[in-house]
């Protein structure tokens, strides 16, 4: 299964970044962000993957693919020259630090603590998130408010 | 081999650089903030995983709130590519100039 | 009446507190307040001034019978053992003084009403006209050497901006720092004497230095230079040579000003200082000295200047000069009643003579070439009759008050005796009487080209208003009178008697005639001094006042041929005829030049080098464009990152990482 995930996720990604078209792109995305929702369920965080596939690939996406027929960009051009050099160190060394994180990673497989029964069900879930997070939860949702009106402030037509 | 937490980070990983490809290569805005995307839920999966690996929820609290911030980012994003659009009629990064003075 | 007086010294601070409120207001609001208004309040606050000084005149004299009065406002600071009160003295000297400051002021006050009006800087002028006054009761009043610096400073500021009034105009701005450059020199000295008091008396206060003076080892000298250096002080403030240079230029403020801070009040704070601080002075003969030989200096050769000056106010700014000389020279002979008499005198008589002036270059419409009046008799009747009589007075005819104090100077300047300086007295003595002579004679030229012959200008001559007139015949009036309260001895008890005898016919109240020197002489006091006053008859002092009148009539008679009417040739003849003389007179001796040349050049000179070295190459380019320069350097070489491309931002953070990563894992 976590296979089967992880391909839909790579698969994803590489659309989004790597197709011109950015429609095409967004649904690479959502793809995407519907695999690591299933990533979640994999690793017992129930809640985070219905709300990955409610509030990302519905909301945050449903926003994303509004705003591109909004501006309707035209299709990119080839890459661009200038900071080529900085751009291909960086893309080198993404690479890079891919191979060695992702060797690491994978030769040390960790012990496992054993699960406390109802792990990442909601109800644990929203125990811990109004328990001992509660006030960076509140600032969160104030955070919130701020780029809502933020964004509005932003995106209304000048008079 | 068993899936184990290293599994899950090298997916991390490699969703993290695919995303880092995007951000530093493509020139469209959104683009590059769908590739932010990616980046951020690279992060949310690593610490997902670790919370399973130490069996506490503290891990997926922080994932939930950096959807939360996810969600602000995105919408203050696109707000400004809105925004920029309309002055510049274009949404490309690196003809965003005006503003490096 | 003897009630209030003696509760007297309880509002002796309301004094120069009342100039300060009018200072104030006038100075934040007067803007928006109307001219009546602004003029009424500074001439009120200083009128009650005066009549508090009145007040505290009569209570020095008749309640304290010349013992001091004190107000303490409380202790200003006090550092270790070193202690300045905020204290308020009036004794028989500034009673004296404060007399002169507050009723001149007034006067002036009230002339500059007309004088100034339609000025737009009238709430500024009555502003700073108010805190003159302040500044200048402060300076008298103050009962130690740091209050009297405050005041000092203080009415250096003031005569700084009122020179500088009409500062729009440059030449007059110039002649406001002139002014303020050459007074710091002598406040220099003035601060370094009060250091060094501080330091070898360890008190600064009038009544403690008179207690400590005589304890002073004058072999030492240190008394000496203590005392040079506080005269240095005086000479600026005073305009003595060679500090005098300020004086003619700041007449370029307005001429009520020239009249109360350049010619009765402030000029004379050095002359006040010295004769505050006698009980040292008379005690360094070597610094009296030097105060007797510069004072008669500055009298003789200021009165050369003034004798070919053309300009109204230059001739009389000489002549203050010249009669600061004089005030000087009574003081350096240890003669300080003299000197403090003629101050007295002369702050009224020169007072009316600048607002004289004042008042023919008003109605002149600014002019003040004398060269271009005459015949303003019929016209100015008024200033004619006053400026008469201020002329006739400095000039040194009896009855009226010059004659009795410059009299008084030469005859004690004749007969006084340095312990240090043989010999000194007839110097001074010959010097002040040629003066003398000049001064009549510069004085009754100026009188008889301004106001005889025919009118040589093309304005339309018109008295002056009432409010200008007025003051003018009230200093007249006094001058008149006032040289009675200082007869010389031979004819004081003969007046005396004939005085009290008619007293005896209204009252029978115990009456005495008022002696200046007498009331004021205990201020004087010097314990341990050496000098000392030759015994002459009275036939002597009698021959000497008919000396001096005889040089006074000889000074007019001169003028008279030469330019009453304004007909006479001789003057062109002599001015050819000794034409080196001549040109050097009107030229001031090319003292400007000289100071220019040895002083202002190299000094410019200097501070240029200065500049260039220390200023543009040392801390321009070294110290503040050299970080700039490394950092504009660093900058170059950094702007290729610094592009503002986010893109190529995170692609460097992405190197960066990947170095982070591999010394990690690797490391």
């Amino acid at each position: 299964m976590f296979y089967l995930f992880a391909a839909v996720c790579v698969g994803g990604a590489l659309i989004a970044v790597f197709r011109r078209e950015p429609v095409v792109g967004a649904v690479g995305l959502i793809a995407m962000l519907l695999g690591v929702a299933g990533v979640f369920v994999l690793l017992h965080a129930h809640f985070l993957a219905v709300v990955q596939v409610l509030v990302y690939a519905g909301a945050v996406m449903v926003l994303i693919v509004f705003v591109i027929f909004l501006v309707d960009p035209r299709r990119e051009g080839p890459l661009p020259l200038r900071g080529i050099i900085m751009k291909g160190f960086g893309a080198i060394a993404a690479v890079f630090i891919l191979l060695e994180v992702g060797r690491a990673f994978l030769r040390g497989g960790g012990s496992r603590a054993e699960l406390p029964a109802g792990f990442g069900s909601i109800e644990a879930f929203g125990e811990a998130l109004f328990g001992a997070w509660l006030l960076p939860f509140e600032l969160v949702s104030a955070l919130l408010v701020v780029a809502m009106v933020a964004a509005l402030v932003l995106a209304k037509r000048r008079t | 081999m068993t899936v184990g937490v290293g599994h899950y980070l090298a997916l991390a990983a490699l969703l993290f650089c695919i995303g880092a490809f995007g951000v530093v290569l493509r020139r469209n805005f959104l683009a590059v903030l769908m590739s932010l995307e990616i980046m951020l839920n690279s992060a949310n999966i690593v610490f997902v995983a670790f919370a399973r690996q130490a069996g506490g929820h503290a891990g997926q609290v922080i994932a939930f709130f950096v959807m939360a911030l996810a969600a602000a980012e995105v919408a203050t994003g696109l707000a400004l590519a809105i925004a920029w659009f309309r002055v510049a009629r274009t949404v490309n990064v690196d003809e965003a100039g005006e503003m490096k003075h | 009446m003897m009630q209030a007086l003696s509760n007297m010294q309880n509002y002796l601070w309301l004094i120069p507190a009342l100039p300060l409120l009018g200072a104030i207001v006038n100075g934040l609001f007067g803007r928006r307040l109307s001219t009546a208004f602004v003029s009424a309040l500074a001439i009120s606050t200083v009128t009650v001034s005066s009549v508090l000084s009145v007040m505290a005149f009569f209570a020095v004299r008749l309640v304290a019978h010349g013992a001091p009065m004190v107000t303490s406002l409380g202790s200003w600071f006090a550092i270790d053992r070193y202690g300045v009160a905020m204290n308020f003295m009036v004794d028989p000297l500034s009673s004296v003084m404060i007399l002169v400051v507050t009723i001149v002021s007034t006067l002036i006050h009230i002339y500059s009403v007309g004088y100034m009006k339609g000025d737009p800087g009238y709430h500024r002028y009555f502003a700073y006209l108010n805190l003159f006054v302040f500044a200048m009761l402060v300076l008298v009043m103050g009962d130690n050497l740091v209050l009297m610096f405050v005041g000092w400073e203080g009415v250096g500021l003031c005569s700084y901006l009122l020179i500088g009034f009409w500062f729009t105009d440059e030449e007059k701005a110039i002649a406001g720092k002139k002014a303020f450059v050459v007074n710091r020199i002598g406040d220099f000295g003035f601060l370094l004497g009060i250091i060094l008091l501080f330091h070898y008396a360890g008190t600064v206060d009038f009544a403690g230095l008179r207690e400590v003076a005589p304890h002073f080892d004058v072999a030492a000298g240190t008394l000496t230079v203590i005392t040079l250096l506080l005269f240095l002080g005086a000479c600026g403030k005073s305009a003595q040579i060679p500090l005098y240079v300020w004086l003619p230029d700041a007449m370029a403020g307005p001429t009520p000003v020239s009249a109360l801070i350049h010619a009765a009040t402030m000029v004379t704070a050095g002359v006040y200082m010295v004769c505050r601080l006698s009980f040292m002075f008379a005690l360094a003969p070597v610094t009296m000295g030097v105060i007797a030989g510069i004072g008669t200096l500055t009298a003789l050769f200021a009165a050369t200047i003034g004798l070919a000056q053309n300009d109204i106010k230059k001739v009389l700014a000489y002549s203050t000069v010249s009669q600061l000389g004089y005030m000087f020279a009574a003081a350096g002979v240890a003669a300080f009643s003299a000197g403090m008499f003629h101050l007295v005198t002369h702050a009224f008589f020169k007072a009316c003579l600048f607002m004289c002036a004042g008042s023919v270059i008003h109605a002149l419409s600014g002019e003040q070439d004398i060269g271009k009046m005459g015949g303003l008799s019929a016209k100015l009747p008024d200033t004619r009759f006053t400026f008469l009589v201020s002329t006739i007075a400095i000039a040194g005819f009896p009855p009226l008050s010059g004659f009795f104090s410059k009299d008084e100077i030469l005859w004690l300047a004749f007969t006084s005796r340095n312990p240090a300086i043989p010999g000194l007295n007839y110097a001074v003595w010959a010097g002040l009487a040629i003066t003398a002579f000049l001064t009549a004679l510069y004085m009754f030229r100026l009188y008889y080209m301004v106001f005889t012959g025919g009118y040589a200008g093309h304005a339309h001559p018109h008295e002056s208003p009432k409010v200008m007139t007025w003051p003018l015949v009230i200093l007249a009036a006094v001058t008149m009178v006032l040289g009675f309260i200082g007869l010389p001895a031979w004819l004081e008890h003969p007046v005396e008697k004939a005085f009290v005898a008619v007293h005896g016919l209204f009252s029978k109240a115990p009456w005495s005639y008022p002696n200046f020197g007498h009331f004021i002489s205990s201020s004087f006091y010097a314990q341990g001094s050496n000098f000392g006053f030759a015994e002459f008859s009275h036939a002597a002092e009698i021959g000497f006042t008919l000396f001096s009148i005889g040089i006074a009539v000889a000074g007019w008679y001169t003028a008279k041929r030469l330019y009453a009417g304004r007909t006479s040739a001789v003057p062109e003849r002599l001015a050819e005829r000794a034409g080196g003389l001549y040109r050097g007179a009107v030229a001031k001796w090319y003292v400007d030049e000289i100071y220019d040349a040895i002083i202002v050049k190299p000094f410019w000179a200097v501070s240029r080098a200065l500049h260039q070295l220390v200023d543009v190459f040392i801390i321009d380019t070294l110290m503040v464009n050299g970080p700039a320069y490394i950092a504009q350097g660093t900058g170059y070489v950094l702007k290729f990152w610094q592009n503002g491309n986010v893109q190529r931002y995170l692609a460097a953070i992405l190197v960066g990482a990947g170095v982070v990563v591999y010394v990690l894992l690797k490391g």
